[in-house]
């Protein structure tokens, strides 16, 4: 890869980066908002009661059930952005597939239904192990999925389906719905024929009868990548 | 004297509602909306709200564009921008004259801060209605 496009992939990853951890942070600040609401409530409902005993006991139960579940989702989103962040620790890692997906496919989620179409994901349960550079595959999977994104019509959907093939893994997404006519490529959709190499992997798209396409990313088998690294 | 009508608008379901709570309890006339299309839909049928307290990123129209639908329907209704988004509302939409948000509230927001808040803007409301101008 020329020094370049080495320092434009850089910029970029900074990029995507930067726009899911805003998405999700703003995200936490809803599960924050909620949380000082309900635990609020609770207490001028207390006041306005003036009493030893309370009156709405199964009420105060439901608010601070409420808040309990906000706790837990936002302990999750905690749990996913560690994750996340921590594929970046290693440039190459034996990992799971379906692991990398499953936390980008939590990140982008947010995006999705601002968007109002909805991103599924389905994984095989026998999927290989593989031995690559996960933030670089979940890079790459952003750079089919965010100009999907922004050009599927509401109400589109993008299934991600993942299957093992012999010791290959095959993450297939498919774009379902109208989509807007790009005028010109985004800077994600430039920079995949540069990440592809790296990752050792093969990319094609098919477009069928109904004018649904599909993007089929392979992955190398363990074996082939760890005596293959470029 | 009547109550301070505030339509909040926050497609967080349940933050909406519970905020709608809890400033009733503190004497204003709320109501809740989970998404920008009911809010103007409310205001076009003429029940205009003293203050809108509206969340940016919504889904289908943001927060930015309703802001400006509102205030052109109706300039004297003032906008509080009450937002978890990191980077606030842009300078330019707040109190630039008719056009503008009243001012941006970064959730979790104090109630006591948004009372205050919401009490300033009622404020600059019943000035504009006082000296007449065009709403």
């Amino acid at each position: 890869m020329k020094s370049q496009n080495k320092d434009r992939l850089r910029e970029l990853q900074l990029a995507y980066i930067g726009r899911l951890m805003a998405g999700l942070s703003h995200e936490f600040k809803n599960h924050l908002a909620i949380i000082r609401e309900l635990s609020g409530l609770i207490e001028d409902l207390l006041v306005l009661e003036e009493t030893e005993e309370p009156k709405n006991r199964e009420r105060y139960k439901k608010i601070i059930s409420g808040i309990d579940e906000r706790v837990t989702l936002a302990a999750e989103m905690c749990r996913f952005l560690s994750r996340f962040s921590h594929r970046m620790d290693k440039p190459l890692a034996t990992f799971s597939v379906t692991d990398v997906l499953q936390e980008e496919m939590y990140l982008l989620h947010r995006f999705a239904r601002q968007k109002q179409v909805e991103l599924v994901s389905s994984f095989d349960n026998d999927l290989p192990v593989i031995f690559n550079n996960p933030s670089l595959l979940q890079f790459a999977v952003f750079c089919i999925v965010w100009p999907a994104l922004e050009l599927l019509e509401m109400n589109s959907s993008i299934l991600i389906t993942v299957h093992g093939q012999g010791g290959k893994v095959q993450i297939v997404l498919h774009l379902q719905g109208t989509m807007k006519n790009a005028e010109n490529a985004t800077p994600w959709q430039e920079m995949l024929p540069e990440i592809i190499p790296i990752l050792g992997a093969e990319l094609s798209r098919l477009t069928d009868q109904e004018g649904n396409r599909k993007v089929v990313l392979t992955l190398p088998a363990i074996e082939e990548r760890q005596h293959n690294i470029p | 004297m009547s109550k301070v009508k505030v339509l909040i608008v926050d497609d967080e379901k349940e933050f909406a509602t519970t905020l709608a709570e809890r400033l009733s309890i503190r004497g204003f006339e709320t109501s809740a909306v989970f998404c920008t299309e009911d809010a103007l839909a409310l205001i076009h049928a003429k029940n205009i709200p003293d203050v809108v307290l509206l969340d940016l990123k919504m889904p289908r129209m943001d927060g930015m564009e309703t802001l400006m639908e509102i205030k052109k329907y109706n300039p004297a209704i003032q906008v509080i921008i009450l937002t978890g988004h990191g980077a606030g509302v842009p300078l330019a939409g707040i109190d630039r004259g008719k056009h503008g948000a009243f001012d941006c509230v970064m959730k979790p927001a104090d109630i006591n801060d948004l009372t205050a808040k919401i009490k300033q803007a009622m404020e600059k409301r019943q000035a504009i209605l006082g000296k007449g101008e065009d709403v």
